[in-house]
């Protein structure tokens, strides 16, 4: 619920777990005195600094029990500039090995727990998996919908210059060239539409990333000749039923002016 | 005069059991001769023409082009076949709307194989149509998209000129100029076979053809010239 904190020099806002927000009667906007005591010896040092919640976290694990707070303010409450004690790893895929980088992190760091924040990162990467097959049905569903498109289109042409076929014949047009002329046409159909898509969907994907995920998503432009591809391939099958029909026009239609 | 370029031996046309167009038809025609087809609406002249022109197939019988039995090619040969020995002139000319009259012409060179884009100006100067190269058909008169066909049709030097109404849809000042380009073309030795109503306009040819229900009721031989108004 709420916001996350999206700049990192924010030292005045704050994430809380659900069951935080249950215990101290908090909610978004609300904003609350936090306390550290530390001590050392007999002396007793306590910090206190004023937070302002602004998005509660629910993940039914233990991160609903916590306080999320930048790192600067976390290390300027408990007077450790600069330290660092947790590192917690999400990574926004489904085969990433979290764990394997939280691992590889504690080596690496002397003194620092490596932590995968798991809920948050399996509940991340549940609603990635549900888009992702989400935009696979969207996306077979498009294909069907755009062969069709092209299938009609091309067909609409054919009829229209059913003339144009027949005259082509009668001057000496064999079909290869006619076949030719159909498919070539399909081709620019499937590379216009297969750019067009790409763009679309790269639109698309930078709404779901900032809306879901709050996080905007690369451009990845090797996918373009693969969407080109596969744009062609559906146009050029898509032309299989038009060119067939193109093929068997009968050039004396145009002699006998039908 | 007397080489035979199309033999046609009983020639058989039926679209159906019940649909006869063409019954047991002969006909011989001979290199550079004007032959025209007459006959009512429905009678079978322009099937007949499409059959010589390669566009339609006999049921049975067989044609012989240029001593080729066309009857035996397939759909590719028949069509190369066309391409290589005849020029089609329509009644509707059938030019493609947005190519311009010199590309219209090109389009038969591009399905010969040989585009030569002197040539195609050369044939449009021919039928007189030098000032208009660069014009699409809708900019041009019926008598003028009647000349580009003309010249489509001659572009790949066929040896047989098959008319279907050429001048149907002109009137008479252009019909006059299309007739003038065709006794041109006769007279350098050309064969030319044209289907017409006209009876006027088929007393233009050595020999007039009338068919009528799908057999050649008459064949007569005449001899006339275009009258020069």
């Amino acid at each position: 619920m709420g916001d996350w904190i999206h700049e990192q020099n924010d030292t005045s806002s704050c994430m809380i777990g659900a069951a935080v927000a249950e215990k101290l009667n908090l909610s978004i906007g609300d904003t609350f005195e936090i306390t550290y005591s530390e001590q050392y010896g007999s002396t007793v040092n306590t910090s206190a600094y004023n937070l302002t919640v602004v998005g509660i976290v629910m993940t039914d694990g233990y991160e609903d029990n916590q306080i999320f707070v930048n790192l600067q303010v976390a290390q300027e409450i408990t007077g450790r500039p600069g330290k660092l004690h947790t590192i917690q790893v999400s990574a926004l895929c489904n085969a990433c090995p979290v764990e394997t980088f939280a691992e590889e992190i504690q080596e690496l760091i002397p003194y620092v727990e490596g932590r995968s924040v798991k809920q948050l990162a399996h509940a991340e990467m549940d609603i990635l998996g549900k888009i992702q097959n989400m935009m696979f049905l969207v996306t077979i569903v498009a294909l069907i919908a755009s062969a069709l498109g092209v299938m009609t289109t091309m067909i609409t042409s054919v009829i229209e210059r059913q003339k144009e076929i027949g005259l082509m014949k009668s001057v000496g047009a064999e079909n290869k060239k006619i076949i030719a002329l159909f498919l070539s046409e399909a081709t620019i159909i499937g590379i216009i539409g297969g750019i067009l898509g790409f763009l679309v969907g790269l639109i698309l994907a930078q709404l779901i990333g900032i809306s879901v995920f709050s996080l905007s998503v690369t451009p990845r432009f090797e996918i373009l000749p693969i969407t080109i591809g596969i744009s062609v391939g559906v146009a050029l099958l898509a032309s299989i039923l038009p060119v067939r029909r193109a093929v068997s026009v009968e050039p004396a239609i145009v002699l006998r002016g039908e | 005069m007397n080489e035979e370029i199309i033999r046609l031996q009983t020639i058989k046309k039926y679209y159906d059991e019940s649909t006869h167009v063409l019954e047991n038809l002969n006909l011989v025609i001979y290199k550079g001769a004007w032959t025209s087809i007459m006959g009512p609406s429905g009678s079978g002249k322009t099937t007949l023409l499409n059959i010589i022109g390669c566009l339609d197939s006999a049921t049975a019988g067989s044609v012989f082009i240029n001593g080729t039995e066309i009857t035996k090619l397939s759909q590719t040969q028949l069509t190369r076949f066309r391409r290589e020995n005849i020029g089609l002139i329509f009644q509707q000319y059938h030019l493609v709307p947005y190519l311009t009259a010199l590309e219209n012409v090109m389009l038969a060179q591009y399905y010969h194989g040989v585009i030569d884009e002197g040539k195609a100006t050369d044939a449009l100067k021919k039928v007189g149509l030098g000032h208009r190269l660069d014009h699409v058909p809708a900019h041009l008169s019926g008598g003028e998209q009647q000349r580009v066909s003309i010249a489509r049709a001659l572009i790949n030097e066929p040896k047989i000129l098959l008319a279907d109404e050429p001048t149907g849809n002109l009137d008479q000042e252009n019909g006059e100029i299309v007739l003038k380009l065709f006794k041109q073309l006769h007279e350098e030795g050309h064969t030319i076979i044209l289907v017409t109503h006209n009876p006027e306009i088929a007393k233009l040819g050595q020999r007039i053809i009338t068919v009528i229900d799908g057999k050649i009721c008459s064949d007569s031989t005449c001899s006339s010239e275009i009258n020069e108004t």
